[in-house]
């Protein structure tokens, strides 16, 4: 039975500087060169010549020929590791023993498969209540007594009892007189009659041992114990099949079969110029470590400890009792003093030594923000990407190596963030020494000039995104992304013809709406703000001063450029001399902003009349509504008249009624 | 009436008492956190090798540091300082051996590549200031001053900084040390060299308190106007010189580096 190991190793993921991009909470402990990879005894093909980085949770492997061939293993896998010393042409190797806990368990589970099929059990059924009772195999019918049914405890006869244990020692169903075995069965049942219970006729599946009704134990378990094995061979084998195609990495091996000494799995790394014991070292340190946490996780620790308790914060609260009571301005004297005692406390407790001031860290994080309005805070500069440390000491000779990668993933992440930008050499020294001591920490080793040189010298040797160059003028040497160099000149030339545009047009756009169309032509050409100085391109270009000015002067020494000098400054304008009449046509341009900036002027005329023709059409709507409102008034009036003389006529005829009928003529 | 004069004088006197009490406590904590950064500074001395070994230790302790308000970049050129100084020392009384050698080989680099990052980034600062020349007496008083706000006291001499920079040189050209009246200045961030009357307006800048006229260029050198023109002009114009045309008269051109000196 072979089961493959090679599936421990995964793909690493690299950045474009060459490093392996860690996981979260994982960091470097050591760094080693000219590493060939070994599994068991076998080499691994094309895994020769590489780089081993070991952190706290993998090994990786950096191949130097090919960096697609690149694998890691997980450490939680390895369970302990050993020095083999090299001997005249071998190399000296450490081995890293893998765990090999699923053996033990297959193993384990075979065992207790064989310890089962020893205890089996009889079963009898009461002839009462027809409950199933089980009986141990060990019985012995003449010594015990008669074995009461769990059911409705009657006992059964004796007799009964002689023939279960006489069928179950030949395995012999019994033939039971009941009506229903009296039946005959179909033909068609009777070649499964193995699969049948012998006691309550229930038809089971084939794999099953047990009567899925009843419990009885089936025939079929006890006659076809080789057929079950060799099932169960057949399914290991494929099994291991599966196992032997799932290699992720496409490993292959020197003689294609893996071999290991005393079958038990390892790998092994071969250090062909140094470092074995070192490593060693690291690597027996980290895997105690994994011991640890696993331990830990499982708790496994501290499980009968009993926490001190702190006489600082008894204290505390003693004073805070204190404190509590009270109003008034008595009491916030007493709460000022009470803080100044906490944070005299909490200084003088913890610089005593370095673990109190380990211990006190919070407390000081917390009494520090206290003191915010008394200091003033450095600018901080969030920055989201994360570089894990270059933790490698300088006495290894890949240093320089590491160095050089580490500051080109500086550069990308930082300082060359557009594509024409660059730093010079000094610049660059400072910003990176500055970033190691505000991520790594106070007292970390700086880096001094010699070494810095050394490492940027080797971007182009390392094959890195970015590039050294040389100004033969005054000896400056700039880092930039690797891109096309002469593009420069292009962008500053591209630049101050948009600055110019931008200009006459702005200048087009004053004169047109005061209504002066005199002095255009003259007024451009006498106009100075429209050049750019050095500091405005530096800022335009994410420039140092020294670069700005060698490109100008490439720019001037090339003739796109002139330069007027000023006393207010030195102004960069583009070259039209050397540009012919039709090529830069001014008046031509002057027309086409002329005629953009008056169709423009015209659509806002257009906008205004249409909006002031809107406003006299809706004084004209109000007029007409209030003269016939008027009118409608008018006649309500008249209507009212009328009624009135109506009713002044009827009251004059009833009084002449009245006179005439009193006289007597 | 009494009543109302009763009730503005409390007034008065609780503002004042509150006032009173305000400052009281912006004193002492002032006066804690003082106490607090000079004893963190001297536990740096005290420990800084315990700190540099342990990872858990440094960043922790960075934090502590940066939360107070001392930058540790400082810390570290005031500890490598103290710490060169007594290496030699130790060097010297005890046998040379070579865990010693190599530490002060250590704290040395560091002392230099501290102090080349301070001068690099004050150099940038003050580009705008002073056209990009600076003499090292202003450049140690800016860098003394910039620790003293943190409660370190630096002390740093014309060799120190003489020695960083010719490390920093082997990085190419850039910074250059010039020699005007005996005294030593820094040029940065300036590929033309600086003409010979643009020196002797310097010279002339020094002897006479900071500022040169052409009254003063004629009768001290015998240049004409237009000469005394041109040079000034374009001094003026690479930032080197400041115009003040407030005096009656006659105008005046100051050199930036005339109030440190």
């Amino acid at each position: 039975m072979t089961t493959s190991w090679l599936n421990i190793w995964n793909p690493v993921l690299i950045n474009r500087s060459n490093r392996p991009i860690l996981q979260e909470n994982e960091y470097n402990i050591y760094i080693r060169d000219n590493v060939g990879l070994y599994q068991g005894r076998q080499k691994i093909i094309n895994h020769q010549n590489g780089r081993v980085y070991l952190t706290n949770k993998r090994l990786i492997y950096f191949d130097n020929n090919d960096s697609s061939r690149s694998i890691a293993v997980e450490l939680k896998l390895f369970k302990n590791a050993e020095l083999v010393a090299g001997y005249f042409r071998r190399s000296p190797k450490v081995t890293l023993y893998i765990k090999t806990e699923n053996s033990d368990t297959t193993n384990i589970g075979g065992n207790d498969s064989g310890s089962n099929t020893k205890n089996i059990a009889i079963d009898w059924v009461c002839k009462i209540c027809s409950f199933n009772n089980h009986l141990a195999a060990d019985y012995k019918l003449n010594e015990n007594e008669l074995p009461k049914c769990t059911s409705c405890g009657i006992r059964p006869s004796k007799s009964y009892l002689m023939q279960i244990l006489d069928s179950a020692q030949n395995n012999i169903p019994i033939r039971e007189d009941s009506p229903a075995s009296m039946t005959p069965e179909p033909e068609s049942v009777s070649p499964n009659n193995d699969n049948q219970c012998p006691k309550c006729t229930f038809i089971n599946h084939p794999a099953l041992r047990y009567c899925e009704i009843c419990g009885t134990e089936l025939k079929s378990s006890n006659n076809n114990n080789n057929n079950n094995n060799t099932k169960l061979f057949k399914v290991t084998q494929s099994l291991s099949n599966v196992s032997i195609n799932s290699n992720p990495s496409n490993l292959k091996l020197e003689t294609g079969e893996e071999s290991y000494t005393n079958n038990q799995p390892y790998i092994k790394l071969s250090f062909r110029k140094g470092g074995e014991s070192k490593f060693y070292q690291e690597v027996c340190k980290v895997l105690d470590d994994i011991k640890w946490q696993i331990l830990e996780e499982k708790g496994g620790i501290n499980k009968n400890a009993v926490k001190l308790v702190d006489n600082s914060s008894t204290v505390n609260n003693n004073n805070t009792a204190s404190g509590g009571g009270g109003g008034g301005i008595h009491a916030l004297e007493r709460l000022g003093e009470l803080q100044r005692k906490q944070n005299e406390m909490i200084l003088t407790t913890s610089l005593d030594d370095l673990e109190q001031l380990m211990f006190k860290y919070q407390d000081l994080i917390k009494l520090s923000t206290s003191f915010n309005k008394l200091i003033k805070q450095p600018p901080s500069t969030t920055s989201g990407v994360v570089i894990p440390a270059l933790s490698i000491k300088k006495s290894s000779p890949l240093y320089h190596q590491e160095l050089s990668r580490h500051i080109s993933e500086f550069s990308i992440n930082f300082k060359l963030t557009q594509k024409t930008s660059m730093i010079s050499s000094q610049d660059l020294f400072a910003e990176y020494n500055r970033f190691l001591i505000r991520n790594q920490g106070f007292g970390s080793e700086l880096v001094n000039c010699d070494d810095f040189k050394c490492a940027i010298e080797l971007f182009e040797k390392l094959n890195l995104p970015v590039v050294v160059k040389q100004y033969v003028n005054s000896d400056i040497y700039v880092i930039r992304p690797k891109v096309n160099a002469n593009i420069y000149g292009e962008h500053i030339v591209q630049y101050l013809k948009d600055q110019e545009h931008e200009y006459k047009l702005m200048t087009l756009q004053r004169e047109i709406i005061s209504g002066d169309y005199e002095n255009i032509n003259n007024d451009l050409y006498n106009a100075v703000n429209y050049g750019k100085t050095v500091s405005e391109i530096s800022n335009k270009f994410n420039w140092s001063y020294n670069i700005t000015i060698e490109e100008l002067e490439k720019c001037v020494e090339e003739g796109s450029v002139v330069i007027d000098h000023h006393i207010s400054g030195t102004f960069y304008y583009v070259n039209k001399f050397s540009f012919s009449e039709t090529e830069w046509d001014d008046t031509k341009e002057i027309q086409e902003m002329r005629e953009l900036l008056i169709k423009e002027q015209q659509e806002i005329t257009i906008s205004l009349r249409n909006e002031y023709d809107k406003q006299n059409m809706d004084n004209l709507v109000n007029i007409d509504p209030d003269y016939s409102f008027f009118g409608a008034g008018n006649n309500d009036k008249e209507d009212d008249l009328e009624s009135t003389v109506t009713t002044s006529v009827s009251q004059s005829q009833t009084q002449s009624f009245n006179d005439l009928i009193g006289l007597q003529f | 009436m009494n009543h109302s004069n009763t009730t503005n004088t409390d007034r008065d006197a609780y503002l004042q008492l509150g006032k009173s009490l305000n400052e009281q406590h912006s004193n002492q904590l002032s006066t804690q956190l003082q106490v607090f950064q000079s004893a963190l500074i001297n536990f740096a001395n005290d420990h800084g090798d315990e700190i540099s070994s342990n990872l858990e230790f440094k960043n922790k302790f960075t934090q502590i540091v940066q939360s107070i308000g001392i930058d540790p970049l400082d810390l570290l050129l005031y500890t490598s300082q103290n710490d060169r100084n007594g290496g030699t020392s130790n060097s010297n009384s005890s046998s040379n051996s070579s865990s010693n050698y190599k530490r002060s080989n250590v704290v040395a680099t560091n002392f230099g590549v501290a102090l080349a990052v301070k001068i690099i980034e004050i150099c940038q600062q003050t580009r705008d200031l002073n056209g990009g020349l600076i003499s090292l007496k202003e450049l140690i008083s800016t860098l003394q001053n910039s620790c003293e706000t943190e409660g370190i006291s630096l002390v740093v001499s014309e060799k120190d900084i003489e020695s960083s920079l010719n490390n920093l040189n082997t990085l190419g050209k850039g910074y250059e040390i010039l020699i005007i009246n005996g005294k030593k200045w820094l040029k940065f961030s300036s590929t033309e060299n600086l003409s010979n009357d643009q020196l002797k307006i310097y010279e002339l800048c020094e002897f006479m308190g900071g500022y040169v006229t052409y009254r003063l260029l004629r009768d001290n050198y015998g240049w004409d106007k237009v000469r005394c023109k041109t040079v000034i002009d374009e001094m003026i114009m690479n930032g080197f010189l400041w115009v003040d045309s407030q005096d009656n008269g006659e105008w005046q051109y100051w050199e930036p580096s005339w109030i440190s000196n």
